[in-house]
C-alpha cells in the first residue's frame, strides 16, 4: 500500500470518527497531495477521451449505414446506447465500482447516448422540431446522468447546454430567464463535489464551467431596458464571486482550484477597467430607457432586482469576511482588510450610476476618472498586500493593474509614438524594479508563500 | 434513508430518459400503424431554405391562406384542424375548432397567429374601404415540415422537389398518417411515386 493510500484511508477514518471535519480533511489532502480523485486523474482523462471517441465512432458508423436499416432496427439502435449505459451503471452499483475512472467516461457516453437517441428518433420519424427544443430536452435529460455518475464533463456540458439554449431563445425573454431555474437544479451536484474534496480539481473544474457559463448567461438573460444597469449587476456578481471564493475556497491553492476567486477578481478588474473609459457612462439611466411595444415588465423587474440584490449580497459577504478576517489573514489587524477595498466595488459603481445617470450628458469623463482612481488604488492595495504577506501573485497582479491603467490611458491618448514608447519603457522598468524589490524583501522575511 | 431517496431520484430520472425516447417512438408507431393516409400537396419553398442538412423543408398548399374561425385564437394556443379530401385526392383543412371532432381525422396544432378577416366594399359615394367580416383567419403550423433523407440522396431530392413545385406540371405531396390528432410523414411523393423511386430513375 502506498503512503498516499494509507493516508487516505486514515483520513476517512478520522473524519468518520469526528476527529477532523471535511474542511480539515480537504486541507490535509491538499497539503499531502492525497486527494483520491487526483490520484486517478490521468486514468480519468484517458478513459473519458476513450469514451468520447467510442461514442462518436458509434454515431458515425450508425450514420453511415442509417439508410440501409429498417425503421424497427433504427429504433432499437436509438435506444441501445442508453440501455447499455444504464446497464453498466447498474452493474457498477452491484459490483461496487465507484471510481471516477469508471463513472466519468460512463457519464460522457451516457450523456452522448441521450442526445443521440433523441436525434435518431427525430430523424426516423421525420419529427419537426427546432434546435432550441432539442437543446433543452437533451440538457435537462442530462440531470439523472449528472447525479448518477457525478461526471464533471456532464456537469460542464449541462451548463454549456443551458447557455446554448438560452442563446437560441434570446428573442423570448420569459423563456431565457428559465436558465437560472434550470441552473439551480445542478447546484447540489457542485456542492457535493466541493464537500467531497473542497480543494479538488474536479470541484474546481465544475465550478469553473458553471461560473463561466453563468457569467455569459447573465448577459444573455438581462433585458437591458435600463441602459447601464449591467455595470451595477456585473460588479455585484463579480464581487460576490470574489468574496465567496475568499470565504469558501482553500487559501493557498492554484487558480484552477479557486475558480470563484479567480473569475471574480479577474472579472471585476476587467469590468472596472472598461469603466475607466467614457463610453459605458454615455446615455445611461431612466432618461434613456428602452421602451418596447410589447410588455417586458416582468423580465425588466429581473434586471432591477439583480441590480439591488447583487450589491446587497456582496455587502453581506463583505461583512462575513470582516468577521472572519483573523481566519482569512491569519493575524489580528486593525487596518482595513484587503477584501473591503474590493468589496465596496458594487457600491462605488451603483452610487456612480445613480449620480451620473441623473445629470445631463457631457459629464461622462468624471465617473471614468473616478473609476481610474479607484482601480489604481485597488492595484496599489494588491501590491501592498502582496509585499506584506509575501505573495508574489498579488504583487504581480497589482503591478499589472497599475501598468494596465497607465498604458491603457497612454494608448487611447493623442500623444505621439515617442512619448508612448518612453512610457512603455519606464513602465517595464518599474515592473521589474517593484518585482525585484518585493522578491528581495520576501526573501529577507523568509521567502514567498 | 438519504441513500434510498437518492437512488429513487436516479431511478426516476433514468425512467424519464427512457420515457421521453420510448413515448416518442410508441406514439409515432401507433400513428403509422393505425392512422389514416392523407396526401398533403406541397407548396414551393424558398430554394435557399429548402435544404438544411439532410432534410427537405416542406410547405403545404392546404395551409397557405389560413382558416376561418369565429373568434381570434391567441398565439401558441392549441387548436384542431379537421382534415378532408378535395376532388384531386389531396388533403384539405375543412374547419378549425378548439375541441376535436373524433369522428373526423384531425390534427392538434399550435396557433401561429390569427387576424381579423377584412374585405373591400364600396360605399354610397363609390369610395372603397376595408370592413371587418366578423371572422378571423387563423394561421397554424403543421407538426410535420421536414422529410429526412440520406446525405447522398439529398441534393437530388431537393432538385426533384423544387422542379415539381416550380413547374406545377407534376404534383408533389407528403403522405401523412393521422391518428388521434398526431401525424407522421410516411413518404414524399412526386406524381404519386415515392421520392426514392423517382430518384432511382434520375441520372446522377
Amino acid at each position: 500500500m502506498t503512503n498516499k493510500k494509507w493516508l487516505q484511508q486514515e483520513m476517512e477514518a478520522w473524519q468518520r470518527e469526528g476527529i477532523i471535519d471535511a474542511a480539515t480533511r480537504g486541507r490535509l489532502e491538499e497539503r499531502y497531495g492525497a486527494d483520491a480523485s487526483a490520484a486517478s486523474w490521468r486514468q480519468i482523462t484517458l478513459c473519458s477521451l476513450g469514451a468520447l471517441l467510442i461514442g462518436l465512432g458509434v454515431i458515425a458508423l450508425l450514420a453511415a449505414n442509417w439508410d440501409a436499416l429498417s425503421r424497427e432496427v433504427r429504433t432499437v439502435f436509438a435506444l441501445l446506447p442508453l440501455t447499455l449505459c444504464v446497464g453498466a451503471y447498474a452493474l457498477g452499483l452491484r459490483k461496487g465500482w465507484r471510481s471516477q475512472g469508471f463513472l466519468e467516461p460512463l457519464g460522457i457516453f451516457w450523456g452522448l447516448s441521450v442526445g443521440t437517441g433523441i436525434a435518431l428518433i427525430a430523424q426516423t420519424y421525420h419529427i419537426s422540431g427546432d434546435a432550441e427544443t432539442f437543446a433543452l430536452s437533451w440538457t435537462l435529460l442530462l440531470l439523472p446522468t449528472l447525479y448518477a455518475t457525478r461526471s464533471v464533463s456532464v456537469g460542464v456540458g449541462y451548463f454549456a447546454g443551458l447557455l446554448a439554449w438560452a442563446t437560441m431563445v434570446y428573442d423570448n425573454s420569459s423563456d431565457r430567464m428559465a436558465y437560472w431555474l434550470f441552473a439551480c437544479l445542478a447546484i447540489p451536484f457542485i456542492m457535493r463535489l466541493r464537500k467531497d474534496a473542497p480543494g479538488g480539481v474536479r470541484a474546481g473544474l465544475a465550478v469553473w464551467g458553471a461560473a463561466l457559463c453563468s457569467t455569459v448567461a447573465l448577459g444573455v438573460t438581462l433585458e437591458k431596458t435600463l441602459p447601464g444597469l449591467w455595470m451595477v449587476i456585473y460588479s455585484g456578481m463579480f464581487t460576490s464571486l470574489l468574496l465567496g471564493g475568499m470565504l469558501c475556497e482553500p487559501k493557498h491553492a492554484s487558480i484552477w482550484q479557486t475558480p470563484m476567486r479567480t473569475l471574480g477578481g479577474c472579472g471585476l478588474t476587467v469590468l472596472l477597467y472598461l469603466l475607466t473609459f467614457a463610453w459605458p457612462w454615455e446615455e445611461i439611466g431612466w432618461e434613456h430607457r428602452r421602451v418596447y411595444n410589447h410588455s417586458y415588465f416582468g423580465v425588466s423587474l429581473f434586471d432591477s432586482a439583480l441590480a439591488l440584490l447583487a450589491p446587497v449580497l456582496s455587502v453581506f459577504l463583505m461583512v462575513i469576511a470582516h468577521r472572519r478576517k483573523s481566519d482569512l489573514y491569519g493575524l489580528k489587524t486593525n487596518s482595513i482588510p484587503f477584501h473591503t477595498f474590493w468589496g465596496i466595488a458594487p457600491l462605488f459603481v451603483a452610487i456612480a450610476y445613480c449620480i451620473f445617470s441623473s445629470v445631463e450628458s457631457g459629464k461622462e469623463l468624471l465617473p471614468a476618472y473616478l473609476t481610474t482612481l479607484y482601480l489604481g488604488c485597488l492595484g496599489l492595495v494588491a501590491i501592498g498586500k502582496g509585499i506584506v504577506n509575501r505573495e508574489v501573485l498579488f504583487v504581480n497582479g497589482g503591478v499589472l493593474i497599475v501598468l494596465g491603467l497607465i498604458l491603457g490611458k497612454f494608448f487611447t491618448s493623442d500623444l505621439g509614438f515617442t512619448a508612448k514608447g518612453i512610457a512603455f519603457i519606464i513602465s517595464g522598468i518599474l515592473f521589474f524594479v517593484i518585482n525585484t524589490l518585493a522578491s528581495r524583501q520576501m526573501k529577507q522575511a523568509g521567502g514567498a508563500q | 434513508m438519504k441513500k434510498r431517496l437518492f437512488y429513487t431520484f436516479i431511478f426516476l430520472g433514468i425512467a424519464a430518459q427512457f420515457y421521453v425516447l420510448v413515448h416518442s417512438i410508441v406514439l409515432r408507431e401507433l400513428t403509422l400503424r393505425r392512422g389514416t393516409v392523407h396526401r398533403f400537396q406541397t407548396a414551393p419553398v424558398d430554394p435557399f431554405d429548402a435544404f438544411r442538412g439532410q432534410y427537405v423543408a416542406l410547405d403545404f398548399n392546404a395551409l397557405s391562406s389560413g382558416h376561418l374561425f369565429d373568434t381570434s385564437i391567441p398565439h401558441g394556443k392549441w387548436c384542431y384542424l379537421h382534415i378532408g379530401t378535395d376532388t384531386n385526392g389531396f388533403a384539405v383543412v375543412e374547419r378549425v375548432s378548439l375541441k376535436p371532432d373524433v369522428s373526423l381525422p384531425h390534427l392538434k396544432v399550435r396557433v401561429d397567429s390569427s387576424s381579423a378577416e377584412r374585405r373591400m366594399e364600396e360605399d354610397a359615394e363609390g369610395k372603397t374601404k376595408w370592413i371587418d367580416t366578423g371572422k378571423y383567419r387563423v394561421h397554424c403550423q403543421l407538426p410535420f415540415d421536414r422529410y429526412y433523407m440520406p446525405e447522398h440522396l439529398a441534393p437530388q431530392a431537393e432538385e426533384a422537389y423544387r422542379q415539381a413545385n416550380r413547374s406545377r406540371a407534376r404534383d408533389a405531396a407528403a403522405v401523412v398518417r393521422i391518428w388521434k390528432g398526431k401525424a407522421v410523414i410516411e413518404d414524399l411523393e412526386i406524381d404519386g411515386i415515392p421520392i426514392r423511386e423517382v430518384l432511382k430513375g434520375t441520372p446522377k
